[in-house]
């Protein structure tokens, strides 16, 4: 039997490699088409089922402050299934942003915007298979993102391990606050292929690998950059990006009723960015219900090929782009998380609080204050308060 | 200094090879479904609350370089 299982997730993993490495959109949807055929047609499921994500309603608000900009808004997510093979929800997001940030400041002025974000999704249940589809579409007054996704998780060896494949595609257009018939298109195609595997019984294991491919206008159509110390031309960005991601993630369960989360990611893309993100995280019960997450993240890039602090004179492509300068990132957060009520027998199951808290430092190393010419750098605070029902 | 082509391939072929190891010479779960008590304990979760998680990841996405490999993420861009 697990021959089979073995076999059938081989061939379904060859399949997407194989489509990621044709780097063709069409050939990714087909390999999850044929991963979801063989898994359903293949007959064979083990003795513990795939389980669809628990019915629940969250309630967020989000604060950030950072580099002079503020960002606030409130946040719902409502999932419901039918405790059989669906599972859907439905989030409204809100982002109220005020900026001054160090762009702004350098050749434009302060400004507010709101973005609304609405998302809908649909989870499908069968045997040890869940596949999920859905879409969303985020607006603010000169960026409209709509983004449709298709993914198959695939449980063997009885739950042992996981084998996730997914599809984004991304349709954006990209206006112009200053300029009504500024519009241009980007559009986006993400292959992912995940590995999740029990290795002990107190060791997890989790791969993903992610290639993205970014196409159309990549620039920020506001941005400038300088030439000879002034300000002079706007960004030019090749209209191609295509990026390969690889995080590996390992979780470990500890004595006293704490885990331990260690994780690394590689990145690298075809404008010559290389990135190293590093992270480690604690989760504690301080009490039966009451649990606390502490993490601290350490992160690392170069600057693109094409970027520059100040340019010596006019070339085909110019970026000063601080997020694809070289610059290092550190970060820590804390969140604490009570169990109000827990009664599995009444119509509200359980429901929680949870506070969060995040610091964010970013060093720059070629790219420079516009007044003072110093190394820019920022420190940003972000706050977040979660109500969780669950039902 | 390596092209991307050849990261895609090594690591294309390092999950593979992973998904290998851990699992295709396997013949039978070696962590029986009633051992896997600490396991399932919500501490053990990548994400216990994806929907606040997904913002953080978004604060890194559209202030870093790199996307991409999160466990949420994605969303509009509220870049500046």
């Amino acid at each position: 039997m697990c021959g089979l299982t073995y076999f059938r997730a081989m061939w379904n993993s060859l399949a997407l490699t194989s489509a990621f490495l044709e780097h063709w959109s069409r050939r990714g949807v087909v390999a999850l088409a044929l991963l979801t055929a063989t898994s359903w047609l293949g007959g064979v499921t083990d003795a513990n089922a795939a389980v669809l994500p628990e019915d629940r309603a969250d309630a967020l608000f989000h604060y950030y402050d950072g580099g002079n900009v503020r960002v606030s808004g409130p946040a719902v997510l409502i999932r419901k299934g039918d405790n059989k093979s669906l599972s859907g929800f439905a989030h409204y997001y809100i982002d109220n942003v005020s900026s001054a940030s160090i762009d702004v400041e350098a050749y434009a002025s302060p400004y507010r915007e709101k973005r609304n974000e609405i998302a809908l999704g649909l989870d499908y249940l069968h045997g040890d298979t869940i596949v999920n589809f859905g879409a969303a579409n985020s607006n603010e007054n000169d960026y409209d993102a709509n983004t449709f996704n298709l993914g198959l998780s695939h449980e063997m060896l009885s739950g042992m391990t996981t084998l996730n494949l997914g599809f984004v595609r991304g349709i954006d257009k990209v206006g112009k606050s200053t300029d009504e018939n500024f519009e241009r298109d980007k559009d986006s195609h993400r292959y992912r292929l995940g590995v999740s595997q029990v290795l002990t019984k107190k060791w997890l294991l989790n791969i993903d690998y992610e290639i993205i491919s970014d196409d159309g206008f990549l620039n920020n159509p506001y941005r400038q950059v300088r030439i000879d110390g002034i300000f002079a031309l706007p960004e030019q960005y090749p209209t191609n990006r295509t990026s390969y991601t690889l995080a590996v993630r390992a979780l470990q369960y500890l004595e006293s009723r704490s885990s331990l989360r260690y994780e690394y990611r590689y990145f690298t893309d075809n404008w010559d960015v290389n990135a190293h993100t590093m992270e480690v995280g604690y989760v504690h019960y301080y009490a039966p219900d009451i649990i606390g997450d502490y993490r601290a993240r350490f992160y690392t890039q170069n600057a693109a090929a094409f970027y520059a602090d100040n340019f010596d004179e006019a070339r085909e492509f110019m970026a000063r782009d601080k997020e694809l300068s070289t610059f290092t990132a550190l970060s820590f957060g804390y969140k604490v998380t009570w169990r109000m009520f827990d009664n599995p027998t009444s119509i509200f199951k359980a429901g929680d609080l949870s506070f969060a808290y995040n610091r964010f430092k970013f060093d720059y190393d070629d790219f420079t204050h516009y007044a003072t010419g110093e190394p820019y750098s920022f420190r940003a605070n972000v706050f977040q308060m979660l109500f969780s029902i669950f039902y | 200094m390596t092209s991307p082509k050849q990261t895609l391939k090594f690591a294309g072929l390092l999950t593979l090879a992973m998904t290998l190891l851990v699992s295709g010479c396997a013949t039978e779960a070696w962590v029986m479904p009633y051992e896997r008590e600490y396991l399932a304990d919500p501490i053990m979760l990548l994400s216990r609350d994806p929907f606040s998680d997904g913002y953080i990841a978004h604060i890194y996405e559209t202030r870093e370089g790199a996307q991409g490999g999160t466990v949420g993420g994605g969303g509009g861009c509220g870049c500046n």
